[in-house]
């Protein structure tokens, strides 16, 4: 053991602080070590007089005034009340709250879903110059993809050529599934078709490859 | 297995307190509790006697003024007016107390913004003694332990004055300040070490 431990131990040891064993030790340490000896002398001085601090009469006047304030101070210091059924209703407005927010998400996220669906059904139509002609006249879709494509995108496809979904290819299971319009012509196609399939396929993943009549330029479309 | 291990249930008989208060057996002082409960004042005001001197010695030696202890000690009695819900009459009220005197004094140090300890070389020796030339009286001697009290750390402090100026037992001291008997005994002994060698420091830079 070296000094430091020995330090520990003796300034544990002149209060009892140490089992048994180890104050057994500390006693046989000290009647060989004069250095310990010493120290464990001054400190037993300073504990005393620690002791003694503790021993210290508090003048009358100074445990007067605590009471007077303490008896003064109980007039605004009201004493909280434990109703006993705040728990409860503390327990049942949560829930209450729980139950509102869960309900919220769930038709928040209905909605959201709704958006996704027609948004998926006419980002084909979005950047092609006859986006305008939609067949089904759904124009609030129409209205809203073209606003939300951004025209720079798209500024290396000449709206003249055109453009047309070539293929579609979902999952593999419903990829016969989608098809151009028959009466639309080139470049055109039905949004509404194409609604009513991604629905269909309960919104798999889609693969849109849209085949403008620039034989150079060949847009692939990922839907997620 | 330790020489001062204490129950706490005995805590409230076996204090022994800064000077002998009124016999604060744990049954009377529990009826006085739930009579305070009820809303009786005059069974408050029975605990505030029972408990006011070891509040104010305890905020005292943890604060190091006497005025300051006086704001810690009107706090703590007012807190437990206003918790007296709280508190559980079947056990002794004096550690829950200690408990906010800690807590009321390290919020009074940290509100005042106190430095937390000290520093040694900040105490002159000379402003503890009223005699300088003649030999250290006993008195003298005690404001240079009161002194060193303010140098050690808010924990280790409070693990001290608990431990060694108000005698609870090492258990009793963790479980008020909420931390291990091996982290209180810790303190204790670091606490100790640097009392001794400050009083030391103090009387050599003194002669």
């Amino acid at each position: 053991m070296n000094w430091p431990d020995f330090e520990r131990l003796i300034a544990l040891d002149v209060e009892g602080d140490l089992p048994e064993p180890q104050g057994r030790a500390v006693a046989e340490h000290l009647r060989a070590c004069n250095s310990c000896q010493q120290f464990a002398e001054s400190l037993k001085i300073s504990q005393a007089l620690l002791k003694e601090l503790g021993q210290e009469p508090l003048d009358e006047p100074m445990v007067q005034e605590v009471r007077r304030r303490v008896r003064n101070g109980l007039a605004s210091a009201m004493p909280q009340r434990v109703f006993p059924g705040w728990r409860l209703a503390w327990g049942a407005g949560l829930i209450a709250a729980l139950v509102l927010a869960v309900l919220t998400l769930r038709h928040h996220s209905r909605e959201e879903a709704t958006q996704v669906v027609a948004e998926k059904s006419t980002p084909a139509s979005a950047p092609l110059p006859s986006a305008s002609k939609i067949e089904n006249g759904d124009s609030k879709i129409g209205a809203r993809s073209a606003k939300s494509v951004p025209a720079a995108r798209h500024s290396s496809i000449n709206p003249r050529e055109g453009m047309r979904p070539a293929s579609i290819l979902p999952a593999p299971s419903v990829a016969g599934t989608l098809k151009r319009p028959r009466a639309a012509p080139p470049g055109e196609f039905s949004s509404g078709s194409l609604r009513a399939s991604a629905e269909a396929q309960h919104l798999q993943p889609l693969t849109v490859k849209l085949i403008t009549d620039n034989p150079n330029v060949v847009i692939y479309w990922l839907v997620d | 297995m330790y020489g001062r291990k204490m129950e706490s249930q005995d805590l409230a008989l076996t204090m022994t307190g800064p000077a002998p208060e009124r016999d604060d057996s744990r049954a009377e002082s529990a009826q006085a509790l739930e009579r305070a409960m009820a809303g009786d004042r005059a069974a408050f005001d029975e605990l505030l006697r029972c408990y006011e001197r070891r509040v104010l010695m305890t905020a005292w030696r943890l604060l190091g003024s006497k005025e300051d202890a006086q704001d810690a000690a009107q706090e703590v009695f007012l807190r437990l007016y206003r918790h007296l819900h709280r508190v559980d009459p079947q056990r002794p009220l004096l550690p829950w107390l200690y408990r906010v005197t800690v807590n009321v004094c390290h919020d009074l140090r940290r509100k005042r913004r106190w430095d937390t300890a000290i520093p040694v070389e900040e105490v002159d020796p000379a402003r503890l003694t009223a005699d300088p030339a003649g030999e250290i009286a006993r008195a003298e001697q005690k404001r240079m332990v009161a002194a060193a009290l303010q140098t050690l750390t808010e924990k280790e402090r409070a693990a001290v004055v608990l431990r060694d100026i108000q005698g609870l037992s090492t258990r009793e001291v963790a479980g008020i300040m909420g931390s291990s008997e091996v982290t209180v005994r810790t303190r204790i002994w670091l606490a100790r070490v640097k009392i001794k060698k400050f009083v030391e420091r103090l009387e050599k830079r003194r002669s």
